[in-house]
Formats: structure tokens, C-alpha cells, sequence
């Protein structure tokens, strides 16, 4: 389809496509959220597994990335400290929060683990897994609080966002422990679940917006059959879900870890490939509803 | 972020007048340390919407003033070839230099050929048409007048809206209005005269439950905001009036028989060969019954009068006009009319019956202690109706309906502009008004072109010294002939020798705006020298100017001029009567000067200042100046305004005055706007004067081999197809039109930011429309580029948007769009250049007025280089 | 007392002048609406309705602008009006993102844009960036001209009644089609409207509860 969505003309009187945060310099929120939940994600089970360097990385592809990409994006970016004025009613001032001490959390426990301190780090471990949690989820929230926009206005958003980027965050543990040699067996019993879970998620989610309103509708519509099919197909259906699944699969038939590593690594891959594509889908598609 | 202290020094509004369209609405501008900063209604005037409002185009005429593509100084061409795509190379030179060069090159012409100089201006901009310029200027001169852009303006309406209403044009009054209906005007909605004034009527009329229906072809303005939409195809309003005519004479009898009596020409006793039964003096005559004899229409005591039967007069078997209307109408059923213009039988006989049955014939309304008539109904018909080949009896047949239900000057009903003024009380100026005339019908003391009366018509004459056909062609406002394919041809068997050789232009773009525009461009090319007094340099400069003179625009100017001219400028109905001053908000920047200074250094130098002086004392015909100026006296523009001002409104209403108030306004008294009870004179239903008009016509014509269709010069308002129906290649199966666009004023608001942003938000403006079916038939697509062929191949491409509101078998663009010129680049090339697609020959003119055809059969496919 | 406007769609006649009203007197630069017109229609052929919709930010009472702001830049008056400090803005865009309506606008590049690209500044636009200072980085919207009507009411003038404490774009329209007013005041002309032409939001399943209201056919 080479005519746009709706031309200038047509703006709010047909439904009208969100452009603000995947359009040009918006897509830094799109990349914002991806990194800060995975980055989450990769904190939590580092945590779990107690893998420094996954923390390590976790805390920087959250924060350096993820807020970075958020604070680039900012218009006054010097004045970001007050984005934390209304944490009453909106979730990015909850994000920050959460950000905020996600990082000073995850930075003391990276201190104290790196120092190897001698100290019960449970309880900071804890916390800082909770904030890992809060992290992952606030963006997804962020979104389906968004009434206007049926295609995010959903409880299943989030779960789809948390899902991603746990799975993400376990995929990228995944590959570094593989890189570094160390074990895997059970981050890939994490993953287990929460691949399928998440292909499970994907359809539910399109279906529920499908029959919610005749603008979500339109929106399932340009995934599953319009402007974003190719990128439904390749990067979330091919990339994302069927070549993770199948590895998956054959890891399960084959045992835990028999795969060659390169094939698990390029499932990674594939696998956040198809996190960034879904989640890009799911910017993209987003409608208005018309004021006619 | 901290901000520079910004001091304030002068904020003030100043009012005057707007000029991005002719309408000419009192507005208010902001000045803030000498920079005009916003516009505004006037909110003291009634010359503009409710409270003050104004449209959008009015706030863009700030930004017209700082427009860096302006001409900011006199240019000479140095490019010698001329045409369209050469490059002018203008050079800035000083206005002596410039002034010296047109009094040499004028000065050659008006001591032989005066005529030989063409004078032209623009109506639809605060140039203030044929004005100062072109009537005064122009005619002391002794040049030939031209209106080439409005060759198609609503040429076919004036002539007649003249000589029924005494008024360049029609619209319903509003403010006592419940049923108005438009056959193509855009009168309160977009377009038209007094636009912005009438809007805020009509919309208070509408809160009250007015009710309006849109006979149009598409569903955007007037169609779009109208109570009822009705698809018509466009030329085909005749039809549709005809037979609503015949159903409310003939199958419902509702017609206002005294008013057919006494203000029409109903009763005029006409002979089987269509001719009155005239008088010992030549006067028409009517049947009296009471006394059962023929008497004459001027007689004091009229008793009753015949409208019908037949009888014996002066020796002359006859019948009354209205016998022959009514047996005349009862071929032009609705189911006639159905298959021409699509609209359906029972719409138009639903249609006529509410308009007979709202008219409410016989009732009465006191309005300030007057007892009137009543008719709160009419129907409005301007350039959109009548521009056709068949436009003349289109208006007619549109003003018939009006006639038929006694409405016309009358409150609610169908009224012509200010026609009738008493004047400022403590000075009794400007008083003017209409009058009864020969055959007893109506004139008005002043009309176009400077021409004192609206009836009757000049006599077809021929004159072989002028390089025009006008004085042939009497009932038509804008002569086309000179501009089109048909000059040689005519001219040369006509023996007309004489030829257009140079041009004096105040505004217009007659290469974007002709039909047949490459006709003009021929015309233009053949001139020996074309001075274009202009605020840009567009199409027509850029292509055939040798020297273009930088005017200031009406921001920047000082004039009396537009509260003048046929009695436009004044507020309508029983509104108060004002007017207004429009004034420099900002002094003229640059090198520009407003053309009022130039043509009274031009009159100087030419010498004919004593004759200008002279013309303007009695400028327009009534209500001149008085004391009046010294003719060998010359006089600053300021102290010519102020003449004006004070011979009018006294000494105290000076220009000074003016200046701080901005205008005068004073109570009108009901006989003004509703004169028609009061005027013992007559509209016209019958048209007998062609009959004469034919014959001399023809006697100049026939005899050198120029065959018109006669059959139009009939008395009995009839039907006749559009030129564009005339084709018969089916391969063409659509017709194109244009409409208005209410975010542009004429060619050159096209170039202006604002306007140009919001026209990003309407497809309307940048876009051919066609109806969703019709695309889909061709596999079209919203957004593509399409290409509209007329019959001779002439080519338009534009993208298309696609609509429901259309008519199927139509595709429209706005007028006045499709710039290519490099002088206005942010107005180039955003819409269809629409008028490409008109033809003007004799095939295409309305054979009585010479309205040009400004609809087209056309072929429509998609464009090669889609998107 | 919660200001709000009705716009009367029998009277409107699409003339894009509330449009132009409000660019000129908030020296809005290129690309920056805060009224607009949408354009459209309903029904088929020949039953066409032509849609000719002015709109404007609704201040909305349940303003979702207002709740997402993490920044409490997006304020919501006693008064209803709701409007941006553009000193607490930080140019987030959740608000954007957020107004079903989509009436807000991120001010990126467009204040260095020039209405004659290359041709500088006119002078409007130069007194305009002194008489209406406008901040790069921060989200702008239709304040409902709450510095007429604040200025308006310091003065003792009543805003909807008196013409200098109203809205640019009321005062502008032809077509008297723009009401303004206090929505609480029962005998106010926009309740009156409201109430006897059977006024209605825009779409009101969004729940913003808007203040501006509209009266059709
Ligand atoms: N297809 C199509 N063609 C049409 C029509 C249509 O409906 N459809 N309508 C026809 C009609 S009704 C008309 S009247 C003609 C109009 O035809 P034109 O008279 O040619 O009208 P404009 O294009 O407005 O040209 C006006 C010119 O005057 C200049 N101008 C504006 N204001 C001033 C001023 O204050 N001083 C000076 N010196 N110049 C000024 C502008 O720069 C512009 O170049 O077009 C006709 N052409
Ligand atoms: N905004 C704006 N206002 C203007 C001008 C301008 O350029 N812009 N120009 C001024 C000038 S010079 C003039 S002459 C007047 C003209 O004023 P109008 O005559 O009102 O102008 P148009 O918009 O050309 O035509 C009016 C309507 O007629 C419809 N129409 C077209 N053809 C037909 C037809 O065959 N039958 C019927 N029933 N309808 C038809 C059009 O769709 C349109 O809605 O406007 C003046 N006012
Ligand atoms: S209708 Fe014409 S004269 Fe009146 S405000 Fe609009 S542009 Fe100006
Ligand atoms: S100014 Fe009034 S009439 Fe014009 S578009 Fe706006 S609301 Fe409608
Ligand atoms: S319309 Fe949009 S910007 Fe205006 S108050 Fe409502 S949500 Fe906020
Ligand atoms: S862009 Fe400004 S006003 Fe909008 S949500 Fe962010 S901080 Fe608040
Ligand atoms: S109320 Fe004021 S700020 Fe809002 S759209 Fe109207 S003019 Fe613009
Ligand atoms: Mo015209």
C-alpha cells in the first residue's frame, strides 16, 4: 500500500494512526520501552541466577538505554527530574520512580556483589527484584492506559510487555551464560514458559482488541492483513514466535542445552527481533477514533 | 527561559475595510509598534458577520502585506519574447523612469487611437473593479473597457438581475426569510457579494428555522450547509425552474396575481408574432376588465387588469404576456425536466409546492410603522447557475419563480443589493434610487461601466472604429469576443479594423482566468505594450508584461471608492445604513504606491486631469461631490476623499473624521431596501425585448455570415441545453465544473501561508472531487493522479479525492487555482489549473449575453505517473 | 463556574476563520493548529450529509491530558479550563499521546520555521515571538484564551459577553456559530443552547466530559 493511512486531509475525520512515539524522533519511546523492559528482565534473572555480568548489562541496557532513549527524546530534558511531580495519576511519573530506584537499587547491588561484601543481600535482592518487576511492567501500563487508542487500552497490553521482556531479559541471560560457558538449564526452563505463554498472548490480545471497537478492529486489521502484515508475519509470527518455538521444541525433545549453541544464540536473536517487531506493530497500529 | 523586556510603544485598531474579496467587510486591525498584527470584524458594523466576525480570509491580509513575493518596485520586462513559460528577467527601475516610458507609449495612443488602449481590472479583489481605474481613468481616456476574467463571471446574471432588480445581483433577504432556495450561489456560505454579512443573517435565520435547499452538484458549501441538498447536473437549473414554474402555475395555481398585475410585465397585451400591443405613443398596454378595454401600463388609475383571455386591442388580436407564459410552461412538466437534470419529478414538484405554500401570498408585515408585503421565500441564483451557455434564461427562469410568488423587494423575499437610498438625513446623500422607464419597466440610476441605467438596453450597433464588439453584444456585461478564437474571424468580417494594442491592467490574471485561455494568451501576445498595476507579479505579468507598477494593498490604502461603486458596499435589508472608510493600517512599504495617486499623475501628465476631475464630481452618476473640485486643479487623493466625505455627511464628517470612526452610519427607513411597492415601475417575465434585440442583432450579424442560435432571442423564457450538452461522443460522459473555494480570493490569496495551511485540512481546495462510485468504475483510488480531457484534448491533471457528495456524473475543482507561476511559488502547482478546460467560442457563449459556457464535457483516467 | 463554548453546527459554515483567528492571535508558527476544521460526510449519495466540524480542545473535566502529565504541566483550572505551564513542561508527549480528541501539539522544529521558508522573518512573526513567547521542547494546545479572559476579568469585563475578555475565535466567526460562557450558570446563553437545542459532546464515550458542546440540525 503506498497511500498512507489517512492523508492530511483525512486526519481525525477517518481513524487517524498515532505517530507521536513511533513516528521520526518518537521511536525512541518504542526502543525506550523495549530496552527498559528487557533490561528489567535481564535484572530479574540475574538476580535469580545470581549472574553479575547479566546484571550488570540488565542495569545498563535499562537505564543507559532505556532512560537514555526516554531522555533524548524529552523536550527539556534538563527539567526530567520533575517528571516525578504526579505519581497520583500518571504512570510515567511511577516510571520514573520505579526507574529511578530500580537503578540506585540494582547499583548498590551490583556494588555490593561485585565487592563481594559480606552481607545477606536477600533482602536487597528482593527489593531490587520487585523494582526489576515494576520496571518491566510499567511500560506496557503506560500504554494500555491510553483510552484513546483501543488498540493499547487493554489489561493484556501489559502482560504481553512484561511477558516480552522477561522473556527477553531470560533470552539475553541465555546468551551470555552460554557465552561465558556457565550453565543454562534452568534459565531455559524459564523460557519454556514464558515463550509459549507469550505466543499464547499474542492471538488473545489481537482477537480481544479485534471485537473491543470498530477502531481496534481497524488497527488488528492493519497487522493481520494491512500495512503491517509483512512485519506481523516475518518479524513476530517467523522471527519472534515460530523459529524460538521450534528451537524450543527441539531443545525439549533433544534436552535441555543439546541444541548447538549457535542455533540457540541465533534463536535469541530471532527471539528479541520479534519482541522489537511486536512491540513496533503494536506502536504502529494504534488508531484514533474519528470525530465524524 | 528569560525573555528581552519588549516595550510597547504604540497598540491600537484601526478601522477599514477588508479587500480579499469583493466583499468588502468593515474589519479592525490590531497595530502593535506599526505592525498590522491581527484582523478582526469591525464589531461596530453591521458589514460583517455576527459580533464582528470575518472569514478566514480576512486574517491572511496581514500576511499579504509582508509577503516577501510582492512587487515592491516598479519592473520592466527585459526579456522581449513574451509567452507563457519565458522568463520575464524584471528589472527594478525607478517610477519615473517608469511613469515616463507609460506617458510616452500611452501618449502616442491618445493623441490618434485612444481606443486602441485596453483598460482592465478584477472584481474579485479590493482592487475595486473598473473603478477609479478603468470607468473614470479609462474613459477619459477614451480606451476600451475590458473585463476579460469575468468574461465567465456572472456575466448571464447581472444583465438581468440589473434590469429586475435594479442590482448587479440577488439574494434572499435573510433576516426575514423561512424558505430560500440557491440554483448555484454561494450567498452566506462561501461566495458571492457581501458574503460574510449575509453569513451572519442567514445563520440567525437558520437558528430560527429558516429553511434553505441547495440545488448544486456537489455537496460542499451551499450543498453541504444547506437544509436540503439536491444533486443537479450542472446547466440543467433551467429545467428544474421551468417546471417548478409550471407546477405552481399550472397544477397547484399559486401565483401572486397582484403583483403580476402591477409590478411585472404579466398583464402587457402581446400579438400572436410575440410583439406588445403598444399605444399612439408606442407603450405597452394592458386590458382592463373593469371598463373592458386596452389601456395604456402608465395610466394613473389601473383598476383591473386582464392576466389572461384573449382580446381585441388597437385592431390586434392579443393575449396578455402571462396567457402565453402559462400555456408556454405546460410543456415543462417535472417528469420533463427529470432525465435533463436528474432531479427527480417528485423532489421538484415537492420542492415547488413548499415554496408556493411558504410564500404566503397576500399576507402583510408592518416593519417600523410600514404595512408591506410579506413573501418570506425566494430563490437566489448567481455565477454557478448562470454561468452556461443558456444562462440568460437561466436567470430569467430562476427570477420567474420569484415573480410568480410576488416576492422580490419585498421583506423575506428575493432582494437585489442597496438599490434605493434617501440618503444621510442631515444631508440627504447619497440618495439614489430606482425609477420607472420606458415600457414601464424598472431602471437604476447608475450601473456598471459607468452606464447610467440598467433598462433600456443600448441598441445593437455596430462600430468598426473600436477594437470591440461590445456595442453589438449590449446585453452583456463582458464582451468576450475580443479575447477569444473568434476575434480574427469576426472581426475581420464585421470590418472592424481597428485592434487592441495596448493594455492597461489594475489586478487581474486573464491568462489564469478566461476561458479559452489560450485565446488569450494569443490576444496578450499580440499587444505592443502591457502595463499590469499589480500586488504580484503572476501568470499574465510574468508572461506578457512590459512593465508591472508595485500597488499598495488595501492595508496600505486610502479609499471612498468601494462604499461607491453600484451600491454594493452597504449593508443589506433593514440592516442600518453605513459607510465606511478604508484606510492605510501601515503606511505602503517599499517603493509601492496605491494606484489612486498614479492614475492622477497619469491623468496629469496625459492631460486629462480637468476631464478626470469632472468625472468625478458626478462619480457615481447621483451622489458625486459637491462643491465640486476644480477641474484644472490638482488635488492630493486625501484631499479628494475628504471632497467627497464632507459633500456628503457635512463638513464636520471629514476625512479626519473618518479616519478616527471609520464609518457613518444611519437608520434606514423600510421604503429603502423594500422599494418595490413603492416604484411604480416593472419587472420583466416576458421578454419582448428581444424580439428587437434580435433583429438589429442579426442585421449586423446575419448579413456577413455569423449564425447564432436565434432560437434563445424568443420572449417566452424557455429551455435550451448548456453547450456542454451538446456534445454528443460518448466517450466524454462526465461534466466538469468549478466552484468557489471560501479559503481563496480570486488567483492571488493562493500564494498566502495561512490560507494555504488550512487548505492542507480541506481536499476540496487542492483536489479535483468525483463521486465514489464514478471512481470506482475506473479503478480509481483517492489520491490518484487523474487527467480531465475535454472534447479538443486539452488536458488537466490533479489528484482526486473521492466523495459521496457529488453528482456521479460530474468531477469539480475549485476556480482560480492551478498556479504555475515562479513569482507566487507557495501558490504554485497545488490544485487542478480547472479553467484550461473551458472553450470560449460561439459554440460555448450564451447566444443573448455572451456568457461563456464555464462547464465542460469531459473524458477522466488515471494518470500515468500515479502518485 | 466552568467555562465552556458551544458551537452551533447549523450556523458554522466551514470559513476556517476561528482557525485563522486563533493562529494570528497566539502567533502560532507554521503547522501549528489549535482550533481546526475537520471535514467529511456521512450517508450515501444522494442522502449525503457534508460534515464541516470545527474543533478545539474540549478542556475536558476528565481530562486524561491532565492525569497522564507526569510533570503537572497540564493543569486543570477551578475554572475548567485546562491549560499547559509550559515552564513545568518537559515535553514528554504522554499528552499527547493520551487526548482522544488529538488536540495537543509538540512544539519540535515549527518555531523555527518562517510562514515564507527563506525569507526570514516577517515582522509579525518577529513581534509575535515577543508578544506571545512560545517554548521549543514543550506541548501546546487551545488554552480557551485564558489570558483574555484572565485580563478580562481583572478588568470587571465578563468573558463571552464582553469582546475583549472572549475567545479570538468567538469573536471571529461570521456565523455568530461560537458560544462561550459559564456552563454552570443555568441561564447562560450556552447552557440555554444546550438545553433547548439538545446539545451533545463529542464523543462522549471517550468519559473526558467536555466542555465544549455542540448543537446540530
Ligand atoms: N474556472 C473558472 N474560472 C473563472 C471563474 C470560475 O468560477 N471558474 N470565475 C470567473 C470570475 S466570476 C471572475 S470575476 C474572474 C476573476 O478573474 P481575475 O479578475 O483575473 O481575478 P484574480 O485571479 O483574483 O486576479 C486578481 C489579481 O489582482 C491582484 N490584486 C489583488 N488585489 C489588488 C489590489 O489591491 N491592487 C492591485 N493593483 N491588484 C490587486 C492580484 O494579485 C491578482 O493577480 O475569474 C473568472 N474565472
Ligand atoms: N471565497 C470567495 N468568494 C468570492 C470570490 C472568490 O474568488 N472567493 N469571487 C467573487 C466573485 S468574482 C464572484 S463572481 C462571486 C461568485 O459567487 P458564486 O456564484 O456564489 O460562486 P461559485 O462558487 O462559483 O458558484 C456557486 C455555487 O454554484 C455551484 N454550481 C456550479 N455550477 C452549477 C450549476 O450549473 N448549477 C447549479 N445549481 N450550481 C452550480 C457551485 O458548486 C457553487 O456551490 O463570488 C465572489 N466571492
Ligand atoms: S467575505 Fe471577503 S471582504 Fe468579507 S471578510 Fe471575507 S474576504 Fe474579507
Ligand atoms: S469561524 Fe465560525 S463559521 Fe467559520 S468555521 Fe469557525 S465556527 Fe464555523
Ligand atoms: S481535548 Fe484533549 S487536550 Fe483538551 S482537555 Fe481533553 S484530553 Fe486534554
Ligand atoms: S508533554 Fe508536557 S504537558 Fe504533556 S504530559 Fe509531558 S510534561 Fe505534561
Ligand atoms: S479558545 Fe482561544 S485558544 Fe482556544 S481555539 Fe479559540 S482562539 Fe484558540
Ligand atoms: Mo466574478
Amino acid at each position: 500500500m503506498t497511500r498512507p493511512i489517512v492523508m492530511p486531509y483525512e486526519w481525525m475525520s477517518k481513524p487517524t494512526p498515532h505517530e507521536e512515539w513511533i513516528s521520526g524522533e518518537g521511536k525512541l519511546i518504542w526502543l525506550a520501552l523495549f530496552f527498559m523492559e528487557v533490561g528489567a528482565g535481564l535484572c530479574f534473572f540475574s538476580i535469580i541466577f545470581d549472574n553479575l555480568l547479566g546484571m550488570l548489562s540488565g542495569w545498563f541496557i535499562a537505564l543507559a538505554l532505556g532512560g537514555g532513549s526516554f531522555l533524548v527524546h524529552m523536550g527539556k530534558p534538563l527539567k526530567a527530574y520533575r517528571a516525578i511531580m504526579r505519581p497520583q495519576t500518571s504512570w510515567i511519573s511511577r516510571g520514573v520512580i520505579f526507574i529511578s530506584l530500580f537503578g540506585v537499587f540494582g547499583a548498590i547491588y551490583i556494588i555490593l556483589s561485585y565487592r563481594g561484601v559480606d552481607l545477606n543481600l536477600l533482602p536487597l535482592q528482593i527489593i531490587t527484584g520487585v523494582f526489576c518487576f515494576l520496571v518491566a511492567l510499567y511500560g506496557g501500563v503506560v500504554l494500555s492506559y491510553v483510552r484513546a487508542l483501543p488498540l493499547w487500552n487493554t489489561g493484556l497490553l501489559p502482560m504481553i510487555y512484561i511477558t516480552a521482556g522477561f522473556w527477553g531479559g531470560a533470552e539475553v541471560l541465555l546468551g551470555i551464560s552460554l557465552l561465558m560457558g556457565s550453565s543454562v538449564e534452568s534459565i531455559e526452563l524459564w523460557i519454556r514458559v514464558l515463550l509459549p505463554f507469550f505466543a499464547l498472548l499474542v492471538p488473545l490480545y489481537l482477537m480481544s482488541v479485534r471485537y473491543s471497537s470498530e477502531t481496534g478492529s481497524l488497527s488488528v486489521r492493519r497487522i493481520l492483513a494491512g500495512d503491517l502484515c509483512p512485519h506481523f508475519y516475518v518479524g513476530v509470527v517467523c522471527l519472534g514466535l515460530v523459529i524460538p518455538l521450534i528451537v524450543l521444541a527441539y531443545s525439549i525433545w533433544a534436552g535441555v542445552g543439546a541444541a548447538p549453541h549457535a542455533i540457540i544464540l541465533f534463536a535469541i536473536i530471532c527471539g528479541l527481533l520479534g519482541d522489537l517487531t511486536m512491540r513496533y506493530c503494536i506502536m504502529k497500529a494504534s488508531l484514533y477514533t474519528p470525530l465524524i | 527561559m528569560e525573555q528581552k523586556p519588549f516595550e510597547i510603544i504604540e497598540d491600537k485598531w484601526v478601522p477599514t475595510t477588508c479587500g480579499m474579496c469583493y466583499g468588502m467587510c468593515a474589519i479592525r486591525v490590531r497595530v502593535v509598534n506599526g505592525v498590522p498584527i491581527e484582523v478582526e470584524g469591525n464589531p461596530e458594523s453591521v458589514m460583517a458577520g455576527s459580533n464582528g466576525g470575518i472569514c478566514g480570509k480576512a486574517h491572511a491580509a496581514i500576511q499579504m502585506v509582508y509577503d516577501p513575493y510582492r512587487v515592491n518596485y516598479p519592473l520592466r520586462r527585459t526579456n522581449p519574447k513574451k509567452g507563457i513559460g519565458e522568463d520575464p528577467k524584471w528589472k527594478r527601475i525607478s517610477w519615473e523612469e517608469a511613469i515616463d516610458e507609460i506617458v510616452e507609449r500611452l501618449g502616442k495612443f491618445h493623441e490618434k487611437h485612444p481606443e486602441e488602449v485596453g483598460f482592465m481590472s478584477s472584481p474579485p479583489t479590493g482592487a475595486d473593479p473598473a473603478c477609479l481605474f478603468a470607468t473614470l481613468l479609462g474613459r477619459k481616456f477614451g480606451g476600451t473597457m475590458l473585463m476579460p476574467g469575468p468574461t465567465q463571471c456572472a456575466n448571464a446574471s447581472h444583465e438581468p438581475a440589473g434590469m429586475n432588480h435594479c442590482s448587479w445581483s440577488v439574494t434572499p433577504d435573510f433576516r426575514y426569510a423561512n424558505y430560500a432556495i440557491f440554483f448555484g450561489a454561494g450567498k452566506g456560505i462561501s461566495s458571492g457579494h457581501s458574503m460574510v454579512m449575509l453569513a451572519g443573517l442567514r445563520a440567525d435565520a437558520t437558528a430560527r428555522g429558516l429553511k434553505t435547499v441547495a440545488f448544486d452538484p456537489v455537496c460542499h458549501q451551499q450543498g453541504g450547509k444547506s437544509t436540503e441538498w439536491i444533486p443537479v447536473l450542472p446547466g440543467t437549473d433551467l429545467a428544474v425552474a421551468l417546471s417548478m414554474a409550471n407546477v405552481l402555475v399550472n397544477e397547484l395555481g399559486i401565483y401572486d396575481r397582484e403583483y403580476l398585475e402591477r409590478k411585472t410585465n404579466a398583464p402587457y397585451l402581446v400579438k400572436n408574432d410575440g410583439t406588445y400591443v403598444r399605444d399612439e405613443r408606442g407603450e405597452p398596454t394592458l386590458w382592463n376588465i373593469d371598463e373592458n378595454k386596452p389601456q395604456p401600463w402608465d395610466r394613473p388609475n389601473l383598476g383591473n387588469t386582464s392576466l389572461e383571455g384573449e382580446y381585441e386591442a388597437f385592431g390586434e388580436k392579443c393575449r396578455p404576456a402571462f396567457s402565453f407564459i402559462k400555456e408556454h410552461l405546460k410543456q415543462y412538466t417535472p417528469e420533463w425536466a427529470e432525465p435533463i437534470s436528474t432531479v427527480p419529478a417528485t423532489t421538484i414538484r415537492r420542492i415547488a409546492k413548499e415554496y408556493g405554500e411558504n410564500a404566503r401570498i397576500g399576507s402583510t408585515i408592518e416593519i417600523d410603522g410600514v404595512i408591506l408585503p410579506y413573501r418570506p421565500v425566494s430563490c437566489a441564483i448567481f455565477r454557478g447557475g448562470s454561468g452556461h451557455s443558456n444562462g440568460f434564461h437561466t436567470f430569467m427562469a430562476v427570477d420567474l419563480l420569484n415573480h410568480l410568488v410576488g416576492n422580490c423587494e419585498v421583506p423575506g423575499g428575493c432582494i437585489g443589493w442597496v438599490t434605493r437610498s434617501f440618503g444621510y438625513p442631515q444631508t440627504g446623500m447619497p440618495a439614489f434610487g430606482p425609477a420607472p422607464s420606458k415600457e414601464g419597466f424598472l431602471t437604476s440610476s447608475s450601473w456598471h461601466r459607468g452606464l447610467p441605467a440598467t433598462w433600456p438596453h443600448p441598441e445593437p450597433k455596430l462600430n468598426t472604429g473600436v477594437p470591440t464588439v461590445a456595442s453589438v453584444f449590449t446585453l452583456s456585461t463582458a464582451e468576450p469576443v475580443l479575447v477569444s478564437e473568434e476575434r480574427e474571424n469576426l472581426f475581420s468580417k464585421l470590418g472592424i479594423t481597428s485592434r487592441m494594442k495596448a493594455l492597461m491592467m489594475e489586478g487581474a490574471n486573464p491568462l489564469m482566468n478566461t476561458a479559452g485561455h489560450q485565446a488569450m494568451a494569443e490576444f496578450l501576445g499580440g499587444l505592443e505594450f502591457i502595463v499590469h498595476y499589480q500586488l504580484y507579479c503572476n501568470e499574465t505579468s510574468d508572461a506578457f508584461a512590459d512593465i508591472v507598477l508595485p500597488d499598495a494593498s488595501t492595508l496600505e490604502t486610502l479609499d471612498i471608492l468601494q462604499s461607491e461603486l453600484y451600491h454594493f458596499h452597504y449593508p443589506m435589508g433593514m440592516l442600518p445604513m453605513e459607510y465606511h472608510l478604508r484606510q492605510p493600517v501601515v503606511q505602503p512599504l517599499h517603493e509601492r504606491r496605491p494606484i489612486r495617486e498614479f492614475v492622477l499623475d497619469l491623468a496629469e501628465r496625459l492631460g486629462i486631469l480637468p476631464q478626470l476631475n469632472e468625472a468625478l464630481n458626478s462619480y457615481p452618476v447621483s451622489t458625486g461631490c459637491n462643491p465640486p473640485l476644480d477641474p484644472e486643479k490638482k488635488y492630493t487623493w486625501e484631499e479628494i476623499c475628504d471632497a467627497f466625505l464632507t459633500s456628503k455627511f457635512g463638513s464636520e464628517h471629514d476625512l479626519e473624521w473618518f479616519k478616527d470612526h471609520g464609518f457613518i452610519r444611519w437608520k434606514k427607513r423600510p421604503e429603502e431596501p423594500y422599494w418595490k411597492p413603492f416604484i411604480n415601475a416593472r419587472s420583466c417575465i416576458y421578454m419582448e425585448f428581444l424580439i428587437d434585440q434580435e433583429k438589429m442583432t442579426k442585421a449586423i450579424l446575419e448579413p456577413v455570415g455569423i449564425e447564432l442560435d436565434w432560437t434563445q432571442y424568443t420572449p417566452l423564457i424557455s429551455y435550451f441545453d448548456a453547450a456542454s450538452y451538446k456534445v454528443k461522443d460518448t466517450e466524454f460522459d462526465l461534466i466538469a465544473f468549478s466552484y468557489r473555494d471560501v479559503l481563496f480570493g480570486g488567483t492571488h490569496s493562493q500564494g498566502l501561508p495561512w490560507l494555504r495551511e488550512c487548505a492542507k485540512m480541506s481536499p476540496h481546495s487542492e483536489m479535483f472531487c468525483i463521486n465514489i462510485d464514478t471512481a470506482k468504475n475506473r479503478g480509481i483510488q483517492e489520491g490518484d493522479m487523474i487527467c480531465v480531457e475535454n472534447e479538443r484534448g486539452k488536458k488537466v491533471k490533479g489528484k482526486v479525492h473521492l466523495v459521496e457528495g457529488i453528482h456521479p456524473q460530474c468531477v469539480a475543482s475549485t476556480s482560480h487555482a492551478g498556479k504555475w507561476s515562479d513569482s507566487q511559488p507557495l501558490g504554485k502547482g497545488k490544485a487542478p489549473f480547472f479553467t484550461a478546460l473551458l472553450e470560449s467560442n460561439f459554440d460555448n457563449w450564451c447566444p443573448v449575453g455572451l456568457n461563456p459556457e464555464t462547464s465542460a464535457r469531459v473524458k477522466l483516467y488515471k494518470a500515468e505517473d500515479t502518485k | 463556574m466552568r467555562w465552556g463554548m458551544v458551537i452551533d453546527l447549523t450556523r458554522c459554515i466551514g470559513c476556517f476563520s476561528c482557525v485563522l483567528a486563533c493562529k494570528q492571535t497566539h502567533f502560532l508558527p507554521p503547522g501549528v493548529f489549535w482550533p481546526r476544521i475537520v471535514i467529511g460526510e456521512t450517508g450515501k449519495y444522494p442522502a449525503t450529509q457534508k460534515q464541516l466540524l470545527p474543533v478545539l480542545c474540549n478542556h475536558c473535566s476528565d481530562a486524561p491530558c491532565q492525569q497522564v502529565c507526569p510533570t503537572e504541566a497540564t493543569q486543570v483550572r477551578e475554572d475548567g479550563i485546562v491549560w499547559v505551564d509550559h515552564d513545568k513542561c518537559i515535553g514528554c508527549r504522554y499528552c499527547v499521546v493520551a487526548c482522544p480528541y488529538q488536540h495537543r501539539t509538540y512544539l519540535d522544529d515549527q518555531l523555527d520555521k518562517e510562514y515564507f521558508p527563506g525569507k526570514g522573518l516577517t515582522p509579525i512573526e518577529e513581534i509575535g515571538r515577543k508578544l506571545y513567547p512560545l517554548q521549543k521542547g514543550t506541548t501546546v494546545k487551545c488554552n480557551f484564551c485564558i489570558e483574555r479572559i484572565d485580563e478580562g476579568l481583572k478588568n470587571g469585563l465578563s468573558p463571552g459577553v464582553d469582546r475583549e475578555a472572549t475567545p479570538a475565535c468567538v469573536n471571529n466567526c461570521p456565523a455568530g456559530a461560537r458560544v462561550f460562557g459559564d456552563l454552570d450558570d443555568p441561564m447562560g446563553e450556552p447552557s440555554m443552547l444546550i438545553r433547548e437545542r439538545k446539545g451533545s459532546q463529542l464523543r462522549p464515550e471517550f468519559l473526558t466530559d467536555p466542555s465544549v458542546w455542540y448543537v446540530r440540525y
